[in-house]
């Protein structure tokens, strides 16, 4: 059986409470929030790697020009 | 200052959004402070989401995740949590406090917030959140709209909306 998404919307000016179940409108909108999410994260992911990959890169070509694991801290931290 | 609430809910069924509507606009600031949980199935979802006014454009936000890691995002809505889901300790909750200035006022608004698990153990994982948020939107705030964004709000969980005067008895008050 599909779930029934609702929203729980309160009426500020009587106090009401009212759970409904989410318009086609709104459906379609958590899915594109979900889609936006995906791929800001996507984005951030691959923005870490990269970021980790130069920091790799830049790190063994110190080491190649000779300096030791805590020269190498010391200029980078 | 006076601190006034408008409205609290406890979920007695879980649902997908929480959305207050037609907000006085009385006040001069508003406050929420809400203890959200999450029924997915999972540590934490941070997919979650808030709007205002049912506007869908115009958002940014930037954030401090746990003091070291900054972040950043722009959109059609906003991220208000790191909001524990099914896998951590049983009914605990995800604490945010929330403040709107200005909400009625003919400027764009601007929102600031904080969010900390209720958990904090190695299991559950240490979290905290300090971010602030704009929408370039001048229209006055009559609704928010709170999203789970990845299953739904559990039973239990709590928000209350504040209104804020300014004043220590309710009257707007200036110095020389």
């Amino acid at each position: 059986m599909t779930e029934i998404l609702t929203k729980l919307v309160v009426d500020c000016s009587t106090g009401e409470a009212t759970e409904v179940p989410l318009t086609t409108e709104e459906l379609a909108q958590r899915e594109t929030d979900r889609l936006a999410y995906e791929a800001q994260e996507a984005e951030r992911l691959a923005a870490e790697e990269a970021k980790e990959a130069a920091k790799a890169s830049a790190n063994a070509k110190l080491k190649a020009l000779g300096l030791t694991d805590s020269e190498i801290a010391a200029i980078t931290a | 200052m006076s601190m006034t609430l408008i409205e609290t809910k406890t979920l007695a069924s879980a649902t997908t959004a929480i959305e207050f509507t037609s907000i006085p606009s009385t006040f001069t600031d508003l406050s929420l402070k809400m203890l959200l949980r999450s029924d997915s199935n999972t540590f934490f979802t941070d997919n979650n989401n808030f709007t205002v006014n049912g506007t869908t454009s115009g958002y940014s936000m930037i954030g401090i995740f746990n003091g070291a890691n900054s972040f950043n995002a722009s959109g059609s809505s906003i991220k208000f949590s790191l909001l524990q889901g099914a896998q951590t300790t049983s009914n605990s909750f995800t604490a945010v406090d929330f403040y709107i200035p200005n909400y009625s006022g003919s400027t764009n608004k601007t929102f600031g917030w904080q969010s900390s698990t209720e958990t904090q153990t190695t299991t559950d994982g240490y979290y905290i959140m300090l971010m602030a948020g704009l929408l370039t939107n001048t229209a006055p705030i009559s609704s928010i709209r709170f999203n789970s964004g990845a299953g739904n709000f559990v039973v239990g969980s709590t928000i209350s909306l504040y209104g804020i005067t300014k004043g220590s008895d309710g009257i707007v008050t200036t110095s020389p």
